[in-house]
């Protein structure tokens, strides 16, 4: 694109035409140096501690009860209460995998009946993948927080 | 055959309307622009990784990045153990299932930030580690980078995952 001048009496310019081509130019430079660069990708984290550590609390009242549930390779979970109390609930397996509705109904029972527990430990066996560790930790995370891991 | 002739002659000066084009850049620009991340934090998982996907997640932080692919173990980019299937090599194992190796690099690394934060009073050490694993590890394998990590005293563990379209 080329500019067209035209002169008035006293020699200046008046009429001109922005001349678009090298912006033109740097604008495909850019977009495609931004389009490469880009990450249109969202990543985002998940907190967890390790069961040994003690995880921040806001009350000094330390809870009585623990809850610490077990992912087995089989599909079955094992839910147990440590501390003051013992218990184990064991929820079978539902079409070979874990049953997350009995799950959430178990850990939902417990924790009405012990209401100042916040935390829980997940612990998996060897052969668990992580994809469902995220799952599990994902699934519980509206009930329990932090959820910590087992890991010795 | 008679060929047509056109009767008119043909514009010699044909511009080409680079206005328009110059509109639909403006708003591929600003579009491009306001989707760029902004994050500090700069996580590349290595090549043929899977990442797990997560609806509820936080913003990551800086931390020294742990990632465990299916053949390799590495701490801050660098490889530090070598993987089979996931497995670690029978003689890299502690008695307690913990990683020797992961644990001495993470080690080095709870030193160094130790050295700076000792030369720099704004500078904390700091007990987050950020996890980048494949969605195939098996926990025990995870188990033995994690053990070794909070054996470091890197006890906040931060789990990479991607943020996928769900409800919140």
């Amino acid at each position: 694109m080329t500019t067209a001048e035209s002169s008035n009496e006293s020699g200046r310019s008046q009429d001109f035409e922005l001349n678009l081509a090298p912006i033109v130019d740097c604008f495909t430079v850019l977009i495609t140096f931004m389009l490469i660069s880009a990450s249109f990708l969202s990543i985002g984290v998940l907190d967890s501690y390790p069961n040994t550590a003690s995880a921040p609390t806001t009350n000094d009242n330390a809870p009585k009860e623990t809850f610490q549930m077990e992912l087995k390779s089989q599909g079955i979970a094992e839910i147990q209460v440590g501390g003051r109390t013992k218990q184990t609930i064991l929820i079978p397996a539902k079409n070979g995998k874990w049953d997350q509705e009995g799950v959430l109904q178990a850990l939902n029972g417990l924790k009405a009946k012990f209401k100042d527990v916040r935390t829980l430990t997940l612990l998996a066996q060897n052969e668990v993948q992580y994809i469902h560790l995220i799952h599990w930790m994902e699934t519980l995370h509206p009930l329990f927080q932090p959820i910590n891991l087992g890991v010795f | 055959m008679k060929s047509k002739k056109r009767s008119t002659p043909l514009n010699s000066e044909l511009a080409l309307q680079i206005t328009s084009m110059a509109d639909i850049f403006i708003i591929i620009l600003v579009f491009l622009l306001k989707s760029y991340s902004t994050s500090s934090v700069q996580i590349s998982p290595s090549l043929g990784m899977q990442i797990p996907e997560a609806t509820r997640l936080q913003s990551p932080v800086e931390a020294v990045q742990i990632e465990i692919s299916e053949g390799l173990v590495q701490v801050e980019k660098k490889p530090v153990t070598q993987l089979q299937h996931f497995a670690f090599q029978p003689d890299d194992l502690s008695p307690g299932s913990i990683s020797k190796a992961v644990s001495a690099s993470l080690e080095r690394e709870k030193r160094r930030q130790e050295l700076i934060a000792g030369s720099n009073s704004s500078v904390q050490v700091d007990q987050k580690v950020l996890v980048i694993a494949d969605v195939r590890t098996p926990y025990g394998t995870l188990k033995s980078v994690l053990g070794a990590a909070a054996l470091q005293g890197f006890s906040d563990f931060k789990l990479v995952a991607i943020q996928s379209e769900g409800t919140q």
